[in-house]
């Protein structure tokens, strides 16, 4: 009895000597400054003073007058919808091409897949020459197919859209892998099946394919989502760190960075923070609700 | 039969010619990056420059810092994926094969610590460092990244597929918990530590944001970081220069993915889970 209950005690304190280690990062790193920002979102505050002046949700209260974080509300939705939806229809293309035997399908696949690979800032460097409004390659290529050119990112209607395409192309190649594996897991038998009912390519893609990865392209969706909607570094290089022009490729988190490490105003910077990662749960939270609902679970 | 000829004939050639146009952007790259300054600004573009100027990689990698970079990249990268392996691998232990009070409760903290999106992090972290003195330091690249509710995750799951005899047998011969994690459990788990080291070793070598907002010397800054010294400089951008120096910035990544490309696209299609 002594034994199995010093063992057993050996057991927890073993537990918690592993634990430690990731435990004491995560508490100085994660935990406490979860609570912090939120703290920080109720103060006025300039990052170098002693002092933090208490002002209730006056930070908060603000953000309906802010006409600029309205802006860049409207910029992050435009580019996380069009990017999320674009890039999961791209990688869902791509991934029923390569969805069979193929010469060179290895060679195909890592193309498509290499803008995942490479870092964000050197993507977003190759972007920027190739939208040069005079000697790079999209107006070169627009020209020679005889279509009007563009600015790109010198114009303020133009440059949030140059790089939700240019990401529409980065994210593909990811959603692409996700989707190959949710291809493979789609028995066989079910098109064998609908064939011998007669059922053309055009049925066995929307009667079987398309509900059968359901779970997948909500998963993508969700994910990219989020992934989406935080972006910042090709915000920072391709706007040349100013979010312009006109503010018109700013979003939240680079509003964020502006507030708090260019304006020096934390407690309006700490409250986008909770807002960012109130958007965040709730994107968690309508994948759960739409998971229960409307998606195919076989 | 030659509709399904005509059907592979048009697979084909979607799939070649999407695969060019993605691929493009990296030829267009390297085409600027072999490119005599001369040519850059020419009309239309030469893809195939009059000599190939192999020496603007030495050039970018002069311009600025770059051994600098490099050995910044390399440290830190090395640093923080060897951190998260051992301080994850000893959670996941902990909580696949021990049992102890609050278990539940701490593994849902790692779980939404995964899922926690890190900007809430950044002005407190920033100024947590500061108040150690450690901002402009290898400290500050690294620290934050001790732990991983993630890597954790993914090498508990991995765990708790070995069969249980194999533990047994290791107690009856009087083996510890460190020992059993040292010769069981990490051997089997290889896979798992892979993908999960390739992953955080691509995530960390790729990441933009923290680098920038806790260094302020140059001698300090990460290899993505360096290449803002060519686009914001003030005598116009270098375009050939910019693009050797993005290749030489991508090149050990991608060297990387394409040796273990298996470990990269399992992981990620088993876990699809990004930075």
């Amino acid at each position: 009895m002594t034994t199995s209950r010093r063992s057993r005690l050996r057991e927890i304190l073993t537990a918690y000597a592993f634990l430690l280690p990731s435990l004491v990062p995560l508490a100085v790193f994660t935990l406490y400054p979860l609570a912090n920002s939120g703290y920080l979102s109720l103060v006025k505050w300039n990052l170098l003073s002693p002092t933090k002046q208490f002002v209730g949700a006056a930070n908060y209260a603000a953000m309906p007058r802010d006409a600029v974080l309205h802006q860049v509300s409207t910029n992050t939705a435009l580019y996380t919808v069009v990017v999320v939806l674009g890039g999961v229809l791209l990688g869902f293309v791509l991934a029923l091409l390569l969805n069979r035997p193929m010469w060179l399908r290895a060679l195909w696949r890592g193309i498509f897949f290499l803008p995942t690979v490479v870092p964000m800032a050197v993507l977003s460097a190759v972007w920027l020459w190739i939208y040069d409004p005079g000697f790079g390659l999209m107006n070169y290529a627009l020209r020679w197919l005889g279509l009007p050119t563009s600015q790109w990112l010198h114009s303020a209607t133009s440059a949030l859209w140059a790089i939700i395409l240019m990401m529409i192309w980065q994210t593909a190649g990811y959603n692409m892998v996700i989707l190959l594996a949710g291809l493979q897991n789609v028995p066989e038998e079910l098109y064998e099946a609908a064939r011998l009912d007669g059922a053309g390519p055009p049925a066995l893609l929307w009667r079987i394919t398309v509900p059968m990865l359901s779970p997948t392209f909500l998963f993508l969706i969700i994910v990219s989502a989020i992934q989406a909607f935080r972006v910042f570094d090709p915000i920072f290089v391709m706007s040349l760190g100013t979010g312009g022009p006109a503010n018109s490729t700013a979003t939240l988190v680079f509003y964020l960075y502006r507030q708090a490490f260019m304006f020096f105003e934390v407690g309006y910077a700490s409250a986008i923070a909770y807002l960012i990662v109130g958007i965040a749960v709730l994107f968690t939270l309508l994948q759960l609700w739409l998971g229960k609902r409307w998606v195919v679970y076989d | 039969m030659t509709s399904r000829a005509a059907g592979r004939a048009a697979a084909y050639t979607a799939v070649v010619g999407l695969a060019i146009v993605f691929f493009l952007p990296f030829l267009w790259m390297f085409s600027t990056a072999v490119k005599p300054d001369a040519e850059i600004f020419t009309y239309p573009p030469r893809w195939i420059p009059s000599v190939w100027k192999l020496g603007n990689f030495t050039a970018a990698w002069t311009k600025a810092p770059f051994s600098r970079f490099f050995l910044n990249s390399v440290l830190v990268t090395a640093a923080i994926t060897t951190l998260q392996l051992v301080t994850g691998s000893l959670a996941a232990y902990a909580f696949a094969r021990l049992r102890f009070p609050g278990k539940s409760l701490l593994f849902l903290a790692y779980l939404s610590i995964m899922m926690l999106p890190s900007q809430v992090t950044l002005i407190p972290n920033f100024v947590t460092l500061r108040r150690l003195g450690l901002l402009n330091t290898y400290w500050a690249l690294i620290l934050p990244f001790t732990a991983t509710g993630f890597g954790t995750f993914l090498i508990r799951q991995h765990f708790l597929s070995i069969p249980q005899d194999l533990f047994d047998a290791a107690t009856v011969d009087g083996a510890g918990h460190l020992r059993m994690l040292w010769a069981i459990a990490l051997p089997l788990a290889r896979p798992a530590l892979a993908t999960f080291g390739l992953l955080t070793t691509m995530w960390h070598w790729n990441d933009f944001f923290w680098p920038l907002l806790v260094t302020s010397s140059i001698e300090m800054r990460t290899m993505p970081l360096g290449l803002v010294v060519f686009t914001h400089s003030e005598q116009g951008t270098s375009w050939n220069l910019l693009m050797a120096a993005g290749i030489l910035t991508a090149l050990p990544i991608v060297v990387l993915f394409l040796v273990a490309q298996r470990y990269f696209v399992q992981g990620i299609a088993r876990v699809g889970i990004k930075g």
